[in-house]
């Protein structure tokens, strides 16, 4: 075998090695961060204009006047949004609709035609980077200090800002000041642990709450298991651990001066190892000697994040309320590899692929909100915050082919500044017409260069009878940061990186409206179009690179633009026991890169129809049952129109882009609760869950084959079946 | 107890990882058969005012279509120069799928040179080049370290347009200075390995075989300037009881083809964007109505060097 052919022979196994490494894990990382707002107070909720479908009757639908907003509680993502046995507040969110999950079991929220870049997502006030352990089966916000979230995809206030597509914004419990209490959960692969009480009765609080996984302590027979079967020389090792740690402590120096300090470190650890002996006699050799060397395959990869924020809640005067947060959010991403292949012909041959990638990105930050009710119709917001960003991706590589070596080494470093201001007006006419004007100013510079945005926002809500909203927004949001990626997966070799001279900012602009009803029996029917425009999307050119170009990033990306739009509609009904849900979207999301093609495109993820059904039934104080089935038509992908093979290789020839459709995804989960509480005042919860209960093959990514009449046929591949799991949960 | 443990933790995890296959038929892939053109008109100093032509001509059948050519299906390819039409080849036959045609026309630098290929069924392919300047002169250093060759070389670009320029080393053993008619036996640097895990061009853009390596480089980063390169070649096949001497062929490309010939490697090493999860290589082409690369080359060899011991 000659050198070319050895390492051709190399490439192959390196690249399968590689999608194993990071399809097995699928490893999940998602958006964002921003300059962001707020709300003014975690007490206060009078942001909530649409309540949860399944607890609607618990919070009254406030209504102000922005469009697409959804609060959801805790009792909305315990019930029917449980991954083994662990309630998820990212999937209650994929569940809404106009939202898209992207491949399945990744954690990816596509918004209104965005990416899963285009979302922040806040955690008490600070921009969280990396929202999901292993690959989206966990997202890295703990429900059990999770007090509620504020979703937004149109209608966003002025206080938001930073990304395009959408705003989590998610605020975590207090500890209660007056009494100890907490809850122990373990389940199939992961257990929680939480407590909370006063450290000072009725003044300081803490509430911490961990949660860790144990897949290393399940795998690890497994592994010896396979290990033991292995033919002889075969050793497999790997492990997988995630953990994330939330704590805080609140004083409370009176009613209206309170003082949180907050901490969040979160942390996914995956090793994996395969080597293979191998023995050979080289061709040269007269006597025939046996030589001796091993195949190995080596990863080490480690992602996560910190958060640690100083929160400020001061009521100036009865009308005038600040919050101001101090904080740092910190994402890092490390992935090192080892591959060795190890061949004899005339001699024994090595060669070897080291690599170290590391994906950093740090902001300190400042912001204060004010809240001011200078009049029963009035409601104003304003404020300013101030962003300091270190972005310091990094990534080495040695590359040796018989001891010759060939080091690569790339690194980028870009020290960012975002300032941002904003005002806005929540007014009430005549009791029925709510108006909700704001304006945002962004300033960024990073890499000597300065962009600026002035970004308009209008929401207007008529109440046209009893129970009947009528509402229209317009909103336009920048984004200076760009999560660099060379594939379509959330991967910890993605690195985020600013807006440069070269790199313009993303924009986007959204109309959204619609009517929301209240109707007899409970009965409820909402209805919401929108049309949303994006400028400045980044798409990889396509070369082969699992990391992304650190050194030629700025010229390694196509600049196109984007489009987004449909309806979506909730009906829901309810009764005393049971809940009945239905979400449908009607969406086209397309896409156009002149360099790529001349004309509009789909989307990889412009899924036309989307449902979702949701059923809650408690059957009794003691028990709960639920379902949700969720179906959406097929994504779309790029596959060659022509192919031809003058030799041995098949060329393909591309010209439209995602031009098949994907078959459709659908999917049930369901699950159960069995609640018991003993004569101590201990409560014991007992869940079943099955997730994909069908066992529906749903297509993560596909190959596309040839048959004997020379037709193409694709072969997806699913990775997770039915998947059952049971936990029990004890609050004390 | 320990081994009931064991089978359970392995059922689990097999039942939540064991992969499962679908097959489905893809749905709206476009019929249309379309030409691939694949061909230089390459000048060479030596020659009096003659260009070799040579082109492959993929007649490549679509994905979802009808994928056989019947033996009657004829394609014809018209070469102009200068708008003037100087060639028609009306018998090509396409029933194989490709085919190298190969000819000489009197062109000089400058010259702008069309072909087209025609066919029922077909979208006429046209593709457009000029035959570009000679190429720049090319000094040459050389020594020897050991088993390695150290080969330094500098050449001056032109100023005010895109230029890229392929560069093919050769070697000869021999009592004396061989003639400037012998091609001489390649050497290959170890750069451009489309299965190396990391693609690496070394100082140049882009590594293609058009029956020599050919190792590129586009003039962005020193237009009208001078361009110096070192290279190490290792292993050289020096000879044991001959001089060695070395040379360069030195070929000026019109800049589509670098275009060209990046954009090819680049898809052949896109595994995820086979499977969809990463974008596709949207190959560069000058083919209007078709795919591929027409490009001009003028090329031109520098002296035989004798490398010292």
């Amino acid at each position: 075998m000659s050198r070319e052919e050895r390492k051709y022979h190399f490439w192959r196994r390196f690249v399968s090695g590689i999608c194993i490494l990071f399809l097995f894990p699928a490893l999940g990382r998602a958006a964002v961060p921003g300059g962001h707002r707020d709300t003014l107070s975690v007490a206060e909720k009078k942001d909530s204009i649409v309540e949860a479908m399944i607890t609607a009757d618990r919070h009254a639908e406030q209504a102000p006047s922005q469009t697409g907003h959804k609060r959801l509680e805790k009792g909305d993502f315990i019930y029917g949004n449980v991954v083994f046995s662990s309630p998820d507040l990212i999937k209650a969110i994929q569940n809404l609709p106009g939202v898209n999950a992207g491949t399945e079991l990744m954690s990816g929220l596509y918004v209104h035609g965005g990416e899963g870049s285009d979302n922040l997502f806040l955690l008490d006030g600070v921009p969280m980077y990396q929202i999901s352990h292993l690959g989206g089966l966990f997202s890295s916000f703990n429900t059990d200090v999770v007090d509620h979230l504020d979703f937004y995809k149109s209608g966003f206030p002025a206080r938001y800002g930073g990304r395009m597509s959408s705003v989590v914004d998610v605020t975590t419990r207090d500890g209660d000041p007056e009494k100890y209490h907490g809850s122990f959960m373990i389940g199939l692969i992961d257990g929680r642990l939480q407590f909370e009480g006063p450290l000072v009765r009725g003044k300081t609080s803490f509430n911490i709450a961990f949660r860790r996984s144990w897949m290393d302590a399940v795998l690890a027979p497994v592994i010896s298991m396979v290990n033991k079967g292995t033919t002889k020389g075969e050793t497999i090792g790997g492990t997988y651990s995630f953990y994330d740690l939330n704590a805080s402590v609140t004083h409370r120096f009176s009613r209206d001066n309170i003082l949180s300090l907050k901490f969040y470190h979160g942390r996914d650890h995956l090793k994996l190892k395969l080597d293979t002996e191998q023995s050979g006699t080289a061709s040269g050799d007269p006597e025939m000697n046996t030589l001796y060397g091993t195949d190995r395959l080596h990863a080490d990869i480690a992602w996560g994040n910190t958060l640690a924020s100083l929160n400020w809640r001061y009521r100036i005067l009865d009308n005038l309320k600040m919050r101001t947060i101090l904080y740092y959010t910190g994402s890092a991403a490390d992935v090192e590899y080892y591959m060795n292949d190890w061949e004899v012909d005339e001699t024994e041959h090595n060669t070897s692929v080291e690599e170290t990638n590391r994906s950093r990105i740090s902001d300190v930050a400042v912001s204060s909100d004010f809240s001011w009710q200078p009049h029963d119709s009035h409601d104003i917001r304003f404020g300013a915050s101030y962003q300091f960003h270190l972005y310091s991706p990094s990534r080495q590589s040695l590359m040796t082919v018989d001891a010759v070596s060939d080091r690569n080494n790339s690194a980028r470093r870009y020290l960012g500044n975002e300032f941002s201001l904003y005002a806005e007006d929540e007014m009430t006419f005549l009791d029925r017409i709510s108006l909700n004007i704001g304006l945002r100013y962004a300033l960024s510079g990073a890499s000597g260069k300065l962009w600026n945005s002035l970004e308009p926002r209008a929401a207007l809500r008529v109440e046209c009878c009893d129970g009947v909203d009528f509402k229209v927004s317009y909103t336009e949001m920048s984004q200076f940061a760009h999560l660099i990626s060379t594939t379509y997966l959330d991967i910890p070799t993605n690195c985020w990186l600013p807006s440069t001279p070269e790199i313009p900012p993303m924009h986007s602009r959204q109309v959204a409206g619609g009517i929301y009803c209240s109707l007899p029996l409970n009965f409820r029917l909402n209805i919401e179009g929108w049309y949303k425009t994006m400028d400045n999307l980044l798409e990889y050119s396509g070369a082969n690179a699992l990391f992304p170009p650190l050194d030629t990033w700025e010229t390694s990306f196509y600049k196109g633009r984007g489009r987004s739009y449909g309806l979506e509609t909730e009906f829901g009904w309810r009764s005393r026991a049971l809940s009945l849900t239905a979400y449908y979207t009607l969406s086209w999301s397309q896409r156009k890169f002149d360099d790529i093609w001349t004309g509009w495109y789909s989307h990889r993820h412009d899924n036309r129809h989307k449902l979702t059904l949701m059923a809650c039934w408690k059957i009794s104080r003691a028990v709960d049952i639920y379902a949700t089935w969720n179906y959406n038509s097929g994504g779309w992908m790029t596959v060659a129109t022509h192919i031809y093979n003058p030799g041995e290789v098949f060329h393909r020839i591309y010209t439209k882009p995602n031009n098949v459709n994907l078959p459709d995804y659908h999917r049930l989960d369901l699950g159960a609760n069995f609640r018991k509480t003993s004569k101590g005042g201990l409560e014991h919860v007992w869940n079943i869950g099955i997730y994909n209960a069908y066992c529906r093959k749903n297509v993560v990514f596909v190959a596309v084959n040839e048959r004997e009449d020379k037709s193409l046929y694709g072969t997806g591949r699913a990775i997770f079946p039915i998947i059952p799991s049971f936990s029990y949960t004890l609050k004390f | 107890m320990k081994k009931y443990l064991k089978i359970s933790a392995l059922c689990l995890c097999l039942t939540v990882f064991a992969a499962c296959e679908v097959e489905f038929d893809f749905r709206n892939l476009d019929e249309d058969p379309l030409f691939l053109l694949d061909g230089n008109i390459i000048a060479d100093l030596s020659s009096s005012g003659s260009a070799s032509f040579q082109m492959y001509l993929y007649a490549v059948p679509s994905a979802a279509g009808n994928r056989e050519f019947s033996e009657e299906a004829r394609c014809t390819l018209k070469v102009y120069r200068n708008s003037e039409l100087i060639d028609v080849k009306d018998y090509i036959t396409i029933e194989s799928f490709y085919g190298l045609i190969a000819d000489e026309y009197a062109v000089s630098p400058g010259d702008e040179v069309t072909v087209t290929a025609e066919s029922d069924g077909f979208l006429t392919a046209s593709a457009s080049t000029v035959i570009p300047e000679n190429p720049p002169a090319v000094e040459i250093a050389c020594s020897r370290d050991g088993d390695n060759l150290d080969v330094r070389f500098s050449f001056g670009d032109n100023a005010g347009t895109d230029d890229a320029y392929a560069f093919s080393f050769r070697t000869l053993a021999s009592d004396g200075k061989p003639g400037d008619n012998d091609p001489g036996n390649l050497v290959e640097l170890p750069y451009g390995d489309l299965g190396s895990p990391v693609i690496d061009n070394g100082p140049f853009d882009v590594v293609w075989e058009d029956g020599y390596s050919y190792y590129c480089i586009r003039d962005d980063s020193f237009n009208g300037g001078r361009k110096e390169i070192e290279l190490t070649f290792t292993s050289f096949p020096f000879s044991s009881d001959m001089t060695s001497y070395f040379r360069i062929e030195v070929r000026h490309v019109s800049p589509e083809r670098i275009l060209y010939e990046t954009a090819v490697a680049d898809k052949a090493n896109n595994i995820l964007g086979f499977v969809g999860l990463a974008p596709v290589t949207f190959a560069y082409t000058n083919v209007s109505g078709g795919s591929g690369c027409f490009s001009g080359v003028n090329t031109a060899y520098t002296d035989w060097v004798e490398i010292p011991d």
